[in-house]
């Protein structure tokens, strides 16, 4: 069908005029690009800073981090400089030290731009994930093997923002020390909203043929606030421009700029999977 | 509840109080003279007074008024006027009046008075456009085509450039009800939406009602769009036909039993892919392919006595994209195809000089087919794929009309449908293993009972009060809905009249639709214990006003409305099923929607002459509308594609001498509401990393490049006007029939509209630079019409 279509397309533009848009087109400059996660807990924090390149009539087509910025961030009470490190090509800050309930504060200058952005790290939920079992499916001729998870979300809040991150690590049969490892993938997308007391199931394809064994499953349940949960999940959605397909509008928290400053609660390991090749 | 007591009351008492004086009735059927052809909208009425009726949908009329002096006017748009003189001796009677369409040139500019009259009638936002004015306005390719006509009024615009989609006071294509003769039609486009699928030959009378809706319409949102086949010549047997640029069109009608039963068929059929077949095959050494679509209607009836009448109508259409190739070894053949049938089985039966009844069993049917097959005769290896989705409906309706008295205009009914929703069913086959069928279907039903009354409280004070109550069964799952509709007329002199009126509507079914240009892959699906019926609420009020010398009609109307649980995908999701026709998973389309609200205001402005040497219209509607999804543009309200802020149309058709019409065309609006992408940058994901230290290469961090497009259709495209210009010419021929050249001119200053917009390159200044598309620039038509 889309096919079809784009040869329809193709030969009513072919056929029609093509000229240059007589209208006037927002004219955005480039700008400074901040992507930042705070983690309760964690020790660092890292922020990347990049420029964005406007795509009409313009000749900026430089993506490319930007490391000549003054880059602050505020836990309450302390002020850490982030210094850029060119190998992670990511402006470090240690000894933060965020904690539940804290306001993070960050702010960038360059020249005479000045972005800021805040989150607020979100409290520490309650919650359950488990193991459902291996499940398996024909499809013509072909066996598929999917193991299936639940999260219970049990925090009393009118929205919990959960992102479930599955990483699979395999070896190869025939070289035990030949391991890799793979984000999983569900249909149902990783990132939910739930409510107290409901659940999610998901499932994720594993590899099952005589070639790769699966070892083990890290499984990362993270509890965000709304800024980082809106922004990944626009992240998943996102198609790019396609005609039959609803543009995503990437959320953004950041004034002066672009980008994304939000923070999350991370939770590793918890429950025991079958590690055995299906 | 407490109101409508008190309204059942005062009509009761109104009734005991007109039973008080000696009262005649005349009823029975206004037919057009020489065909019996049963016309409807005829306003009867008693002359100098504002007492009267109209014929309803077949034709029937009933008036009762005091047995006095009086003379009683038949008047219908584009016919003679006939009267029936009455005296106090006069007794009821039946009465059938034949009206003549023949008028000469003179007459032209005596009729219309009454005809043209809105100020006196218990209506707001309805729009009744002549069949002949359809035929007298130029069109794309000569296409005569119903819906662009209607989109050329106030409160109505197309999709886009040429579409054929209706979108009225701010709501979506899947909000429009269409029905032909009782049957609704699911998809009611050829060729993506350039033409619409009725046949401007055979339609016999259209209305399209915009607000205000009564209660006998249900079951969509924001508009109702109510079509008419014509009968069929019961006297003689005759026909016209036409040949245009990319169609033909032949219909024929005539009697089966004079004065008793005839018929009426018209069919229609592209021939580009005829045209074009030579140049594919010379291309293609053993390849054919190409596109058409033809639609066919027809229609009998029987008077089976003077109270008894039935009618068999059908409609079926279809779009088919096509290619095969076939050499020594491989033999391929695909094949796209869409479309519609519609029949409908109606009774008549009059069971006194003021109840008449219609009962109408009702089919229609949608599907969208893909078959591929692909055979290697070689290795007897061979895939073959058949993908269809569609809906289906069975029903069955049953309308009563009541008319006691010149007060008061009675409607009751019931309808009962069963849709049978198919969003997908999938035949796949192949040499290795045996054939696999996946069918998913969704039956509900749909019930509506509904009563309402066009009351003359006093002369200067109509109302048209009335209720529906719907109810939709899906699975376990059931939803029933209380739509009161009021609408209240007041005279504020002979010829100007206020109105109001409320409208709540329920619309149980949902289009998933991609583009919303009107794709056949939409697909129409149920409302689910997940996703529940769409809701909508209208008020809106206005003025009407009546012009004599020259006679015009003028009106202004201010609505708003708001529209609750509707649908759209999700940011990034599509449905595109027939990219993966084998998919294992069972269709929910709950997954990929997201519900939200919306709501729209604005104000109409129409000027409209139906009859005279000069007709046609100026409209101009002033709206806003906006939507509101928690799943799109981060949860903000933005505006709808097909939001516009202003929009003109002028309409002007002019009989220059007896034989010779010219007409213009020119439209305005303000630019689509897109969403384009303004710059690009590295989106970063945050990555949890695993325990095990394994493929470093993994960050905290991964990127892709992503678009920063600003609001959701925060871009407004450039605005769209064009003026069409046609002639026609028109001859009697020696044999009593007629025969008509039109010469036509879409675009006529050539007007670059952008039909959609990319992203190009500018080898001058290396940039990347914003082009358009425009379909249609100036493009000359030519078209020959023969009656027979």
């Amino acid at each position: 069908m889309k096919k079809i279509f784009y040869f329809v397309v193709f030969w009513l533009a072919s056929t029609s005029c093509i000229k240059n848009a007589d209208v006037e087109i927002p004219q955005s400059e480039a700008e400074l690009v901040i992507a930042s996660f705070v983690g309760a807990g964690e020790d660092t924090v890292q922020l990347k800073l990049t420029w964005s390149a406007p795509v009409y009539n313009s000749s900026v087509d430089n993506m490319e981090s930007e490391p000549n910025a003054l880059v602050k961030i505020y836990n309450g009470s302390d002020e850490f400089l982030m210094t850029y490190d060119t190998q992670k090509q990511a402006y470090i800050a240690v000894g933060t030290n965020f904690e539940a309930g804290d306001k993070a504060d960050v702010s960038v200058t360059y020249q005479d731009l000045q972005l800021t952005a805040s989150c607020i790290v979100p409290q520490i939920p309650q919650f359950t994930f488990e193991y459902l079992g291996r499940k398996e499916q024909n499809l013509y001729g072909y066996t598929e093997y999917f193991d299936r998870f639940k999260l219970t979300n049990l925090t009393a809040a009118d929205n919990n923002y959960y992102r479930i991150a599955l990483l699979f690590y395999y070896h190869v049969a025939y070289d035990p020390n030949d391991r890799f490892v793979n984000y999983g993938y569900s249909n149902s997308g990783s990132f939910f909203n739930l409510k107290q007391n409901e659940s999610v199931e998901v499932e994720y394809y594993i590899y099952a043929d005589d070639y790769y064994v699966l070892d083990s499953i890290s499984q990362h349940i993270i509890y965000s606030d709304y800024n980082y949960f809106q922004y990944h999940k626009g992240l998943e959605n996102y198609y790019g421009d396609d005609f039959f397909v609803e543009p995503t509008i990437i959320y953004d928290n950041v004034s002066g700029g672009i980008g994304i400053f939000g923070s999350y609660q991370l939770f590793k390991d918890f429950t025991s999977i079958p590690a055995t090749k299906p | 509840m407490k109101a409508l007591i008190i309204y059942l009351m005062l009509m009761v008492l109104s009734f005991s109080l007109l039973a008080q004086n000696k009262k005649i009735t005349i009823s029975g059927y206004v037919k057009e003279k020489g065909s019996e052809e049963l016309l409807i909208g005829v306003n009867i009425y008693l002359e100098g007074t504002q007492i009267g009726t109209v014929s309803n949908t077949y034709g029937f009329y009933s008036l009762t008024i005091p047995a006095q002096k009086a003379n009683i006017i038949f008047s219908f748009v584009g016919y003679k006027s006939e009267n029936l003189p009455i005296t106090e001796q006069s007794q009821s009677m039946v009465h059938h009046v034949h009206l003549d369409p023949n008028l000469e040139l003179s007459e032209v500019k005596i009729y219309g008075e009454k005809e043209e009259s809105i100020s006196d009638k218990a209506e707001m936002g309805v729009l009744r456009v002549p069949v002949k004015q359809i035929r007298e306005i130029p069109a794309l390719l000569g296409e005569k085509d119903v819906f662009k006509v209607l989109q050329l009024m106030p409160g109505v615009r197309s999709g886009s450039e040429a579409s054929s989609g209706l979108y009225v006071r701010g709501g979506g294509p899947d909000q429009n009800l269409i029905i032909l003769d009782d049957a609704p039609v699911y998809n009611a486009m050829h060729l993506f939406g350039f033409f619409s699928v009725f046949n401007g030959d055979a339609i016999k009378s259209i209305e399209l009602f915009k607000g205000g809706f009564p209660a006998r319409y249900g079951g969509r949102l924001s508009s109702v769009v109510d079509m008419n086949l014509k009968d069929g010549n019961k006297q003689k047997f005759g026909g016209e036909g036409s040949i245009g640029l990319i169609s033909s069109r032949l219909l024929l009608e005539g009697p089966i039993l004079k004065n008793k039963a005839s018929f009426i068929i018209s069919a229609r059929r592209t021939y580009l892919d005829l045209l074009t077949m030579p140049i594919v095959a010379a291309i293609d050494d053993g390849g054919k392919a190409g596109y058409y679509f033809y639609d066919l209607n027809m229609k009998v009836n029987y008077e089976i006595s003077e109270k008894d009448k039935i009618y068999l109508s059908g409609y079926f259409g279809r779009d088919k994209f096509y290619s095969s190739y076939k050499d020594y070894q491989y033999e391929d053949d695909y094949a796209l195809f869409w479309e519609n049938a519609t029949s409908t089985l109606r009774w008549n039966h009059q069971f006194s000089n003021k109840l008449f009844s219609n009962t109408s069993f009702i089919f229609s049917n949608y599907q969208f087919v893909v078959n591929i097959k692909e055979n290697n005769k070689s290795t007897d290896d061979f895939f073959h794929l058949r993908y269809k989705s569609g809906v289906r409906d069975f029903g069955v309706k049953n309308d009563y009309s009541w008319i006691p008295n010149t007060k008061h205009y009675v409607r009751a009914g019931f309808m009962v449908t069963n849709h049978l929703f198919t969003p997908s069913a999938v035949v796949l086959e192949d040499a290795s293993q045996s054939q696999e069928v996946k069918v998913q279907d969704l039956n509900s039903v749909e019930t509506a009972v509904y009563a309402e009354d066009e009351w003359h409280i006093i002369p200067k004070l109509k109302i048209n009060g009335g209720i529906r109550l719907s109810n939709f069964n899906h699975k376990e799952k059931s939803y029933f809905g209380l739509e009161p509709r009021l609408l209240a007329s007041f005279m504020l002199s002979e010829r100007m009249s206020v109105k109001a009126s409320y409208a709540k509507m329920n619309q149980y079914i949902h289009l998933l639709t991609s583009t919303g240009i009107g794709l056949p892959t939409d697909l129409w699906v149920p409302a689910t214990d997940r996703i529940g019926p769409q809701h909508s609420q209208q008020i809106s009020i206005g003025l009407a006003r009546d012009f004599q010398n020259p006679s015009f009609s003028a009106s202004v109307e201010g609505y708003y409305k708001d529209m609750d649980n509707i649908i759209t995908y999700k940011e990034g999701a599509s449905f595109l099923m027939i990219d993966e026709p084998d998919a294992s998973q069972e269709f929910h389309y709950e997954d990929a929607v997201t519900v939200g609200n919306g709501y729209s205001y604005g104000a109409e402005f129409l000027v409209q002459r139906k009859y005279g040497l000069l007709t046609g219209w100026i409209g101009y509607t002033l709206s806003y509308t906006r939507y509101q999804f928690d799943a799109i543009n981060n949860g903000k309200e933005f505006f709808p594609r097909h939001d516009r802020r202003h929009d003109i149309s002028v309409v002007a058709i002019y009989k220059i001498k007896e034989n010779i019409n010219l007409s213009a065309v020119w439209v305005y609006g303000t630019g689509d509401a897109i969403t384009l992408a303004q710059s690009q940058y590295t989106a970063f994901t945050h990555n949890p990393i695993g325990t095990d230290n394994i493929n470093t290469y993994y960050d905290n961090f991964s990127s892709q490049y992503v678009n920063q497009y600003g609001d959701k259709n925060s871009f407004r495209m450039a605005a769209y006007h064009r003026l069409d210009l046609g002639v026609q010419f028109t001859k009697k021929t020696k044999w009593g029939g007629s025969r008509m050249i039109e010469v036509s001119l879409y675009n006529a200053y050539n007007r670059m509209n952008p039909f959609f917009y990319f992203a190009g390159y500018d080898e001058y200044t290396h940039q990347t630079i914003l082009k358009q598309v425009t379909l249609f620039p100036m493009i000359p038509s030519f078209s020959y019409y023969l009656k027979f």
